[in-house]
């Protein structure tokens, strides 16, 4: 029983970190320019996307058309030769392998353009309407990108293989010195749990050891008494709304090994990781990554057997129930402050 | 009434006929500011020396505080018509961070010391933009308690201390004019001796400075000059000597 | 193990198979949400798992082509079963590949096979009845029998209205040629082996009659 109940926590871990790292991203542009952006799951979209894109170029092929040999359907056999192996040999083949680390590189000052672009070009010309206006353009931005990456990639998801060598699972139990066998885990999983956590660790760390992330910290404070000492907030602020499209994106270019990506794929992580920054208190970073594990958690052991044998059903509304309770006994989320979309 | 409206006349007819040769170090024309449709600061205009200490006083809701962030350029009030120059510089033109560059500071009301921060970052925060003015020793030479409790949360002072750092935030800008939003208010007639000495301390610095309080006394002892507003308009302007003098004035606009 | 579909991760509902002692996976989802759990069992180390001395398996028992293309490299090895395949050699399938092949570049799946029988199915039923009218049509099917296009002959029972004809073994390609080489035929399960007595899964069939339209 204990190795099912471990098994079961370090999932709800895995999940956890994938919905605060979202959440995260979330709270970022919350905290620092009052908007609820509805347009954080299509970020998440868009580097999944990246990572798709860098693994199209990498296995580009030259395609000759060789009229002596038929497809089984009757049509002259496309012959295909991997491009960049011709090019760059072994290390190609290493490139092909890696494409998903390698998109991350990409991934990064794409998804800041991107990021900032947004800010500057859209979303800055609705800080001053209501919430409502803001979620509205946000949520249609989403539905333009995600219709922009589906007339693209088609609807269909698109599988990403991850690594060769990372590939499979871990023997856990082993590496703690008990019975081979019992807890495993897969690799990638526990690489994207790590991956989250240095992301997350490097945002804060970033927010409470820089003279930037100073100035963010005391903008999401108080924005006008930052501006009285001559700072510009609102570039940083455009900066920060960059630094979340980029977390949003490299969340969502480590994702695609777990889940083939199609233009969709933001939207399932939304609602969730709603519930996540709602829980965890709006604009409260702490609050959401703490949120994050704690439901990613419940969502895991819910799920059981055992559990749901006592509950049916349970491991579908869990997250739902523990918002609706959170939110009854704190109504500001766990870690959330005072005068937080109150006015 | 008529003594009055005849000083007023007198006085604020002397620096605008100074204006024909030089602009005043410092000067807002008919400046109209709004909070959304209500309309709170209704044609001010003032001038103000170099060196000099302004004391605006008034009621609650005469606009003093809105005449001060509209200065500082804060988003709200919003100022939609006049001129505010500082230095030959287009101040009205200004978002509040570039006032601040082109050498305004605001103490604000309610000293808004920053939640998050020790004494430390928030005097840092200051010093992010360019333009500075006293070094971070200097500030806690002068301001020892701010020293003390340099690592402490800025939020978890006492109301005098948490003055204290909004005062030292703004000298650690490079100041050309100083915005003082009732720098008594809410505090205990001990702190308020404090923060006075601090002022009278800083006063031979020769720092332009406007102060808005409640506390008119211990701030026309403080000031060379005084404005009175009243409803959004400057209905005194004269000698700090001269509001203290008059009896009828102070109880007209100021109760006292 | 029951989940809820439309899932994107599954993981909370794998982990409790590792170590269940269950000798086979049988992975119930199809479409999207077969794309998006297989991989993941896979990631868990389901397909090269032992378990009591066995090996583990996975078995998929709707495998389409399309959910092996978005499933990508994790339907390796994993067996399933399917409908039809293109490299069946009856000559209707060799026809209906080249002709579909020609127009689209590709070979057909299972569901394009499906849809092109079934729709001739529907216009032969008609004809036969002489009339659109649902109850009718649905008469002319019950018990109809007809070539299943590579399925051998095949039989709409009147019992139950289950479709009663050959089945194929599918096995996820290990080394494919091409994009659409994903799936491999292991064997084909006749009819014989694949009915059932309808009595099994019972039940009523409810009234022919189509339901009156709302106002």
């Amino acid at each position: 029983m204990f190795e099912v109940i471990f098994l079961q926590f370090l999932n709800g871990l895995d999940k956890g970190a994938a919905y605060a790292l979202i959440a995260l991203g979330l709270t970022l542009v919350f905290g620092t320019l009052g908007v609820v952006n509805f347009a954080h799951g299509a970020l998440f979209m868009l580097g999944a996307f990246t990572a798709v894109t860098v693994r199209l170029f990498l296995t580009m092929e030259t395609v000759t058309i060789d009229p002596t040999q038929l497809s089984p359907w009757g049509q002259p056999l496309e012959v295909r030769e991997p491009l960049v192996q011709a090019w760059l040999g072994d290390f190609g083949g290493v490139l092909v392998n890696y494409s998903v680390p390698v998109s991350i590189l990409i991934a990064i000052p794409i998804m800041l353009l991107i990021g900032i672009a947004l800010e500057r070009g859209i979303i800055k010309h609705f800080y001053k309407r209501p919430h409502a206006d803001q979620i509205l353009v946000t949520f249609g931005l989403a539905i333009v990108a995600q219709e922009v990456i589906k007339s693209i990639y088609g609807p269909n998801p698109i599988p990403q293989p991850m690594p060769t060598d990372l590939r499979g699972a871990a023997d856990i139990g082993a590496w703690l010195g008990m019975q081979a066998n019992i807890i495993t885990y897969p690799i990638w999983r526990l690489i994207y749990f790590l991956f989250a956590g240095i992301v997350i660790g490097a945002v804060f760390a970033f927010l409470q050891f820089t003279t930037f992330g100073m100035v963010v910290r005391a903008g999401m404070a108080d924005r006008e008494t930052v501006s009285i000492l001559g700072i510009n907030i609102d570039r940083r602020f455009t900066i920060m709304f960059g630094l979340a499209a980029v977390v949003a994106g490299l969340a969502g270019v480590m994702y695609t090994p777990l889940l083939p990506p199609n233009y969709h794929i933001g939207m399932d992580f939304l609602v969730l990781s709603f519930v996540v920054v709602v829980v965890g208190g709006m604009g409260s970073l702490p609050g959401a990554v703490l949120a994050g594990f704690l439901l990613g958690i419940l969502q895991s052991f819910a799920s059981m057997n055992q559990v749901k044998a006592i509950i049916p059903g349970i491991d579908q509304i869990i997250i739902y129930l523990v918002a609706v309770v959170i939110l009854l006994v704190r109504p500001r989320g766990l870690m959330g402050r005072r005068g937080v979309m109150e006015s | 009434m008529s003594a009055i409206a005849m000083t007023s006349e007198t006085v604020v007819q002397t620096p605008a006929a100074e204006v024909e040769t030089s602009r005043p170090f410092f000067s807002v024309r008919d400046v109209h500011s709004y909070y959304g449709e209500s309309y709170i600061v209704q044609g001010v205009s003032l001038d103000i020396r170099k060196g000099e200490i302004l004391a605006l006083l008034g009621r609650n809701g005469a606009g003093k505080s809105s005449t001060l962030r509209t200065i500082a350029r804060t988003d709200s009030p919003q100022m939609r018509q006049g001129e505010i120059w500082l230095d030959d510089q287009p101040i009205h033109q200004m978002k509040s961070f570039e006032a601040a560059r082109a050498g305004i500071q605001l103490v604000p009301e309610d000293r808004r010391i920053i939640p998050g921060l020790t004494v430390e970052e928030n005097i840092a925060l200051a010093k992010v933009a360019p333009g500075h003015g006293w070094d971070v020793e200097q500030i806690y030479e002068s301001f020892p308690r701010l020293a003390e409790r340099r690592k402490q949360e800025g939020v978890t002072l006492s109301g005098g201390e948490q003055q204290m750092l909004a005062i030292a935030r703004a000298l650690a800008r490079d100041l050309k004019l100083l915005l003082l939003d009732e720098p008594y208010e809410g505090l205990a007639p001990v702190i308020v001796h404090e923060i006075e000495r601090i002022l009278h301390s800083i006063k031979p610095l020769g720092i332009t400075t406007i102060i808005v309080e409640q506390n008119a006394v211990a701030a026309l002892k403080l000031a060379d000059r005084a404005v009175i507003l009243d409803t959004g308009e400057v209905v005194f302007s004269g000698t700090a000597k001269e509001v203290l003098d008059n009896a009828e004035l102070r109880h007209e606009y100021l109760a006292i | 193990m029951r989940t809820p579909l439309g899932s994107s991760d599954y993981s909370q509902y794998l982990t409790p198979i590792l170590n269940s002692g269950a000798d086979v996976l049988i992975l119930n989802h199809y479409g999207l949400d077969m794309v998006n759990s297989l991989p993941q069992a896979v990631q868990f180390g389901l397909r090269d798992r032992e378990a009591n001395g066995k090996r583990f398996e996975i078995i998929v028992p709707m495998f389409s082509e399309l959910m092996a293309k978005g499933a990508g490299e994790a339907v390796r090895g994993i067996i399933g079963t399917s409908n039809w395949h293109w490299n069946l050699q009856d000559p209707g399938s060799v026809a209906f590949t080249k002709s579909f092949g020609a127009e689209y570049g590709a070979p057909p799946s299972q569901a394009a096979h499906t849809c092109y029988v079934q729709t001739l199915l529907y216009a032969d039923a008609v004809e036969r009845a002489g009339t659109f009218y649902p109850p009718e049509v649905i008469k002319a099917l019950e018990g109809h029998e007809f070539d299943g296009m590579g399925n051998g002959k095949t039989l709409y029972r009147a019992e139950d209205h289950q479709c009663m004809k050959s089945v194929l073994v599918v096995q996820g390609n290990s080394a494919p040629t091409s994009e659409f080489d994903v799936l491999n035929i292991v064997q084909e399960v006749g009819r014989d082996t694949t009915t059932y007595d309808p009595a099994i899964f019972g039940g009523e069939l409810g009234p022919a009659e189509p339901a009156p339209l709302c106002a």
